[in-house]
């Protein structure tokens, strides 16, 4: 059984408030100013001169960070504890970690028996002119549904995953994923979810999550 | 199969994008999980602070530019794409081809992408179907909207090696396109999806 997940607070282990640790403070400063170069370099109208000062740039503190850089986010923890693991794997998770450059990040809460993720995305995501990408929006459904599969506190990997596309996804407005488990089955669990904008149903989606046998993935790993 | 420049040719202003989205990437997986102390992060954050600014008055609200006279869509729209774009920092990127009646797209994934320890976050992976199947749909000249996709993930799939995903159309009907593909690593099954794509009339 895995550690159960408060009501009312994140589903994820991910520190919140003042008392953050110094290096999650300046990580999160720097994950932040990293959005914003990945946000400046998407679609950029900068000429070849500016791209090649900032390139220039990047290099140096790439070199600066290139001896810190591990090869897996997992360095000694495993994923031992699930939602509630370790808060290194979920500060630097690609959708939900406020550490990690890639992640809008999305914030999940548990409301009561369902998971309600809200982000909002702006042009990086972009897919069809003015609409989130359709891949972003199957894998914060991903994030959402396996959210919702924490609450049976059984230890889980997505086994399929359907998303049904109603209407596109605006950029720049707040949008809102509920998850909650429909069933439990033996060795599944079975989730739906919504994706809101406003009163607007923009997607709906059905995920299979299959129990696994954590001591696979609670090895250390080098 | 995307209009990308390729070759040693490149224009300058699109080889000073990629050089940067590239130090980008090494960046942004530097920052990844990084063991980098307080300090280090914070200069870091500063020296990121100071380019960021200088990117700031040419920021774009859109990665789509206005059409081209012709009507055909600016090459830079494909340049700027969150999966397969090589300037844009997000994408891996993925490198889609056409192979007869099939597109295949190959990429390798680095722990900026790491969901569970080793392996793809399965996020990303419904992302990678979705660009690869609505590529296959377009060998078809549909050009669509993904309507519903499904992913049936069968093994998790590895960092650092080169995954394959392919897909080729089933059926198309009137209003819609069906479309199936797999990911492998050398040979061995990762994941099947199957897409419906909605066709967009002609005008």
């Amino acid at each position: 059984m895995l550690l159960p997940v408060p009501d009312g607070g994140l589903v994820h282990n991910i520190h919140e408030g003042p008392d953050a640790p110094d290096e999650i403070v300046a990580g999160r400063r720097a994950a932040d100013a990293a959005r914003r170069i990945v946000a400046g370099l998407t679609a950029t109208r900068a000429d070849a001169a500016t791209l090649a000062e900032v390139a220039a740039g990047l290099e140096a503190i790439a070199e600066v960070l290139d001896p810190h850089t591990p090869t897996t986010r997992f360095p000694e923890t495993g994923l031992h504890g699930g939602v509630q693991a370790d808060s290194q794997v979920w500060e630097s998770h690609p959708f939900i970690g406020p550490g990690h450059p890639l992640a809008p990040p999305l914030r999940i809460v548990r409301e009561g028996d369902r998971a309600v993720g809200t982000a909002t995305f702006g042009h990086v995501y972009e897919g069809p002119p003015g609409c989130l990408h359709g891949g972003i929006v199957a894998a914060m459904f991903d994030m959402v549904l396996g959210a919702a599969a924490s609450f049976a506190q059984r230890p889980t990997l997505t086994g399929t995953l359907t998303v049904k596309y109603r209407r596109p996804t605006p950029l720049m407005t707040p949008i809102r994923y509920v998850g909650w488990i429909d069933r439990l089955e033996e060795r599944k669990t079975i989730t739906k979810g919504e994706a809101w904008s406003g009163d607007d149903l923009l997607a709906e989606g059905e995920a299979i999550f299959v129990m696994i046998d954590t001591k696979r993935y609670d090895q250390p790993r080098s | 199969m995307h209009d990308l420049h390729e070759g040693p040719d490149l224009p300058a202003a699109v080889a000073a994008s990629r050089r940067a989205a590239d130090a980008a990437r090494r960046v942004v997986a530097g920052l990844t999980a990084t063991g980098a102390d307080a300090a280090t992060l914070a200069e870091v954050a500063t020296a990121l602070e100071r380019l960021a600014d200088v990117l700031e008055p040419h920021r774009a609200a859109s990665r789509w530019p206005a059409p081209r006279a012709d009507g055909t869509p600016d090459p830079r729209v494909w340049e700027s794409h969150p999966l397969i774009g090589p300037s844009h920092p997000l994408a891996p990127p993925i490198r889609v081809e056409r192979h007869g009646d099939r597109a295949v797209g190959t990429v390798t994934f680095g722990h900026t992408y790491e969901g569970p320890p080793g392996a793809v976050h399965g996020g990303i992976v419904a992302a990678m179907f979705d660009i690869i199947l609505i590529s296959a749909a377009s060998i078809a000249e549909v050009a669509g909207l993904t309507g519903t996709l499904t992913v049936r993930y069968r093994a998790p799939t590895p960092l650092l090696r080169e995954i394959r995903y392919e897909a080729q159309i089933d059926e198309v009907r009137a209003r819609t396109a069906l479309v199936s593909g797999r990911s492998t690593v050398d040979g061995v099954l990762l994941a099947e999806a199957e897409g419906i794509f909605v066709r967009i009339p002609r005008a």
